[in-house]
């Protein structure tokens, strides 16, 4: 267990045992002391709320997990994908040279900012009711555009991208506002295609399978990890096909 | 007394309400995300396909009303998503000011606004007094890769099976003609057999003269990742610059400019001496040929022994050890996989290179497969569908007819339903005869569609007298190109995705530009201008198909009469999929990945590999003999120049020069030099020079860059105040008649004063 989810449950407990004394106190004096007055304040207020704020806390924090992003089984394509050292696409070329070594999906799905946390957050929020209310169709789609402020943020400035000349009316576009050039458009799918990730396609099956990833690029542990998660996912909730 | 375990109405309300309030803040929290996640800044999208050059990617336009603001690569296409800035710039091109809107005529050396009307009446009235007086092959036709195959496809019939000239060419002799002849003479029939999918399974990669990641940078961009993610596959890159391909090679040859031809037929040598070529598959499939005459194999052993790496390195300017590595990776690799374009097709030797190279792949098996196939990369996007497929140059007629073969006149007079007899069965002038022969003022009239000859054409200075002097009707979408400086009558025409046509790509592939909005003014596309030209000229009967979708209608059904069967390519299936690649010989085919092989439809049963363009099923190996080109270094013309195009730039720059994202990046025309020879020269970036030529000479600014190879000079022909092609050779392949532009010996001299 992390740090803060141990913070949570010694709240948690601490709440609890100060409500159950409360009551106790109560039916036992039939009066309300100061100390029993401080004890209500912390129990009914001050500890619900730090435990709210902590367990808001660690929503947030642990949405920002690849696990967390792949809890859907809907996504399992884009995971598996990413994971799979012979894919070609963005995020798998990303997750294999360790560019970005936690938070993968998170890192590069949040727009920059507090508004971009909190848009994130939304969009998140909204992903989850929509796939608990089954209101999706796959192959799902990407509403909106994606920012490429969020690949600038990582990548503009660097040697690597000021050596290629070519980016040059990149930038200017962006600098006129008109925003239409999109850096996938020269590097390439970030995930699988919405074709493969049709149900029916025939590499829909591989998509949606962790035993057919190849991962040579992460420490074992993190592997094992990863795919047990997957393969525990997928029994327990079979995606269609 | 109440009792306190019951639960009451009022607790029952209660919990309903605090029930619904949990709702309403859920359902409130989704509606609020729906609301405040955006949608984008667009309301719908539209599978299409870029404009500008022969990879053909597949393009998502996303449109906002009526107007073009978003470009993505598709996802579900061939390229996978991936496309390069000048399709990613798509938008800004449809939104260029100063589009040309209404007819002009030229009156008193100026051109005025005129009405459709006028301008048409007087173009007719031109074409017959013309074919009156001198007959039908005093007017002709110049097309383009780049219109439609509808539109090229009427033009061919219009002037071939109505006006009764062969006099139809296009700027794809400048581009393809080399490459087209090549796979003709060694396969029996045009196009390649191989797909880009192939780029995903080679291990070996021989790129030669093609710069691709500038000029096809999606195709390149597949190339990279095939090694990031293979690090064991080989990249060799034979080209005389050191291009941003090159400098990621695993293996330059920057050979001399004009001798690789050595060094493909040392490549020969070295495979048959290694032992690395593949006798059962040449047993079975192949038949060698010295010019007209079978030969065998021991006749080409024995030519080979004249290209011995050692007797051809020096010539060549690279070393014994780079020609043995280069033979060794392609002779040895699971699957090997040559792409080539310009530099191979402009050259005077351009289909005997393109002969060699399909050579290399036959006599080693490494054809018809995964991975190992020769693919000659397109450089318009619609060289291949519109004008090699429809048989729209002088010497063709549609679906791989000659028009030197009295059966294939015969068949197309049948299938056009015209009299037996209408074909002329001398070949049209083919490009440089036709500017030469407007010079000669024996084309007195000609229509140009979609192209900028007065820019593009070499030794330009010569031709451009007979464009003065030829009664010039030219269809552009701009009135300040090169070419219409001298049009006689110009016609404003639709662009792009202001009509609706299909594009035929490097792979064989079909795809459909629909048409999203409307033209400017009162342009008009291509066809509805052929179509209105054909009905006062009295072709209108010929003519029948007036639409688009008739046009394609009435071609694919002809093309089931040939081995370039795409009749199951309707456009009801070009809408909802990515292309097709023929041959496609009904709806439910779904196209044929790799030709000759199992799974092409006229591969008979049984056969693996059938190369059924020629009679005894034999793909032929040419005993193919360097010549030197004429195009020596002398003492007074002692550097190389070749020209090419840059990343950002289409062509003539017509429209990428007036896009600023890609005019300020590729900057001006220059003439680009090695430090090595600028020191040796005194010249410094930025200075002045004159660069002379047989032909001429032209000024212009330097740029020093160690892209260059010592020697050799470069320079790009987008800019119209720089026009490069003025000083650039114009001899031509003697089969497949396209220009020698890589090749052009000249001096360098810093300007003292200006003498222009
Ligand atoms: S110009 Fe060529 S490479 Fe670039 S997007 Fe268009 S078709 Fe693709």
């Amino acid at each position: 267990m992390e740090l803060i989810e141990w913070v949570g449950l010694i709240l948690g407990i601490t709440g609890f045992i100060l409500i159950t004394s409360l009551a106790w106190m109560i039916k036992k004096y039939h009066r309300i002391k100061p100390s029993i007055k401080i004890m209500s304040l912390f129990a009914i207020f001050i500890a619900p709320l730090l435990s709210l704020v902590v367990a808001n806390y660690h929503v947030f924090e642990t949405s920002k997990e690849v696990k967390s992003c792949m809890g859907c089984h809907v996504m399992l394509p884009m995971g598996i994908d990413m994971l799979d050292s012979n894919s070609t696409s963005l995020a798998a070329r990303h997750y294999r040279n360790n560019w970005i070594n936690k938070q993968e999906c998170y890192s590069c799905h949040k727009d920059y900012g507090l508004n971009g946390t909190f848009k994130a957050k939304a969009d998140g929020y909204r992903h989850l009711l929509t796939y608990v209310t089954h209101t999706y169709k796959e192959p799902i789609k990407y509403r909106g555009e994606f920012n490429i402020n969020n690949c600038l943020q990582c990548h503009e400035g660097t040697s690597v991208f000021m050596k290629v000349e070519e980016h040059e009316p990149v930038i200017e576009n962006i600098k006129k506002g008109a925003q239409n050039v999109s850096c996938l458009n020269c590097h390439g799918l970030a995930h699988p295609s919405s074709l493969r990730r049709t149900p029916g396609h025939p590499d829909y099956k591989m998509l949606t399978s962790p035993f057919s990833m190849t991962i040579k690029t992460k420490p074992e542990n993190e592997i094992r990890d990863l795919k047990f998660f997957l393969t525990h996912l997928i029994l327990n909730e079979k995606p269609k096909n | 007394m109440k009792n306190s375990d019951q639960f009451s109405r009022r607790d029952f309300v209660k919990l309903g309400v605090a029930g619904a309030t949990v709702g309403a803040f859920t359902l409130g929290g989704w509606a609020f995300t729906e609301f405040i996640v955006d949608e984008g800044t667009t309301d719908t999208w539209h599978k299409s396909v870029c404009r500008f050059c022969g990879t053909g990617c597949g393009v998502m336009l996303g449109m906002q009303g009526k107007k073009l603001t978003r470009i993505r690569g598709d996802e579900n296409a061939h390229n996978k998503g991936v496309i390069c800035i000048k399709g990613a710039l798509l938008a800004e091109l449809m939104k260029i000011p100063n589009r040309l809107l209404i007819p002009k005529i030229r009156k008193n050396g100026k051109l005025v606004s005129s009405t459709w009307e006028e301008a048409m009446q007087l173009v007719a009235e031109k074409f017959k007094s013309s074919i009156d007086n001198f007959g039908p092959d005093s007017v002709a036709y110049y097309g383009s890769g780049q219109l439609f195959t509808e539109e090229s496809y009427t033009a061919n019939k219009l002037f071939k099976a109505g006006i009764e000239t062969n006099n139809v060419d296009s700027n794809a002799r400048l581009c393809m003609a080399s490459a087209a002849t090549g796979y003709v003479q060694t396969f029996g029939k045009d196009e390649p057999m191989g797909s880009y999918e192939d780029i995903d399974h080679a291990d070996c990669f021989f790129i030669i003269g093609s710069n691709t990641y500038e000029c096809h940078p999606p195709i390149w961009e597949r190339i990279r990742i095939r090694k990031s993610v293979n690090p064991n596959v080989k990249i060799i890159v034979v080209d005389p610059r050191n291009t941003k391909t090159a400098q990621q090679a695993d293996l330059h040859l920057a050979v001399v400019p004009g001798t690789d031809l050595l060094l493909l037929n040392a490549m020969l040598y070295l495979l048959v001496k290694c032992q690395n070529i593949d006798r059962k598959f040449i047993d079975e499939h192949v038949q060698f040929m010295y010019e007209e005459k079978k030969v065998g194999f021991e006749d080409w052993v024995a030519f080979l022994d004249d290209y011995k790496p050692e007797l051809v390195a020096e010539e060549l300017g690279l070393s014994v050890k780079e020609i043995q590595t280069a033979a060794h990776w392609f002779g040895t690799s699971k699957a090997s996989m040559s792409l080539w374009t310009m530099g191979i097709n402009q050259r005077i030797q351009g289909v005997f290179l393109n002969n060699t190279l399909n050579s290399l792949h036959l006599v080693t098996g490494n054809i018809c497969r995964p991975g190992a196939t020769p693919l000659s990369l397109t450089g318009q996007c619609n060289a291949c569908g519109g004008i090699r497929d429809t048989g729209s140059l002088s010497h063709l007629l549609p679906g791989g007819r000659f028009v030197q073969n009295e059966k294939d006149r015969n068949d197309m007079e049948k299938l056009w339903e015209v009299p037996e007899g209408t074909f002329s069965e001398r070949p049209g002038y083919h490009a440089m005869e036709l500017f030469q022969a407007m010079v000669d003022e024996k084309v007195k009239t000609a229509l140009i569609m979609c192209s900028n000859p007065a820019q593009s054409l070499p030794n330009l200075n010569h031709y451009i007298p007979g464009l003065e002097k030829c009664f010039l009707v030219v269809a552009d979408i701009f009135e300040n190109t090169e070419t219409a400086n001298y049009a006689d009558v110009l016609l404003p025409t639709a662009l792009y995705i202001e009509k609706t046509g299909v594009l035929g790509q490097t792979e064989r592939r079909y795809q459909l530009v629909e048409k999203l909005i409307e033209p400017p003014g009162s342009a008009k596309s291509d066809l509805e201008i052929l179509v209105d030209l054909a009905e006062r000229l009295g072709h209108g009967k010929l003519i029948k198909s007036k639409t688009t979708a008739d046009v394609w209608d009435e071609w694919r059904k002809i093309s089931a009469e040939s081995k370039y069967d795409f009749s199951g390519i309707t456009y009801e299936r070009l809408k909802n999929e990515c292309g097709i690649q023929w041959p496609c010989p009904d709806v439910s085919h779904p196209g044929t990945k790799r030709r000759y092989a199992k799974g092409d439809p006229f591969v008979e049963e049984g056969k693996e590999i059938q190369f059924y363009g020629k009679e005894n099923n034999r793909a032929i190996v040419f005993l193919r003999p360097y010549i030197k080109d004429e195009e020596q270094l002398t003492d007074e013309h002692p550097f190389y120049l070749t020209t090419g195009r840059v990343i950002e730039q289409w062509h003539t720059g017509t429209m990428t020069d007036k896009i600023s994202e890609l005019k300020n990046a590729s900057k001006r025309g220059k003439f680009i030099l090695n430090p090595i020879d600028a020191h040796r020269l005194g010249i410094t970036e930025n200075d002045l020079v004159v660069v002379t030529s047989k032909k001429g000479k032209i000024e212009g600014p330097v740029s020093i860059s160690d892209n260059e190879t010592p020697g050799v000079i470069f320079a790009s022909f987008f800019d119209s105040s720089f026009l490069i092609n003025k000083i650039v050779n114009d001899q031509y392949d003697p089969v497949s008649k396209e220009p020698n532009y890589k090749v052009t010996a000249v001096s360098i001299s810093k300007v003292k004063n200006t003498d222009i």
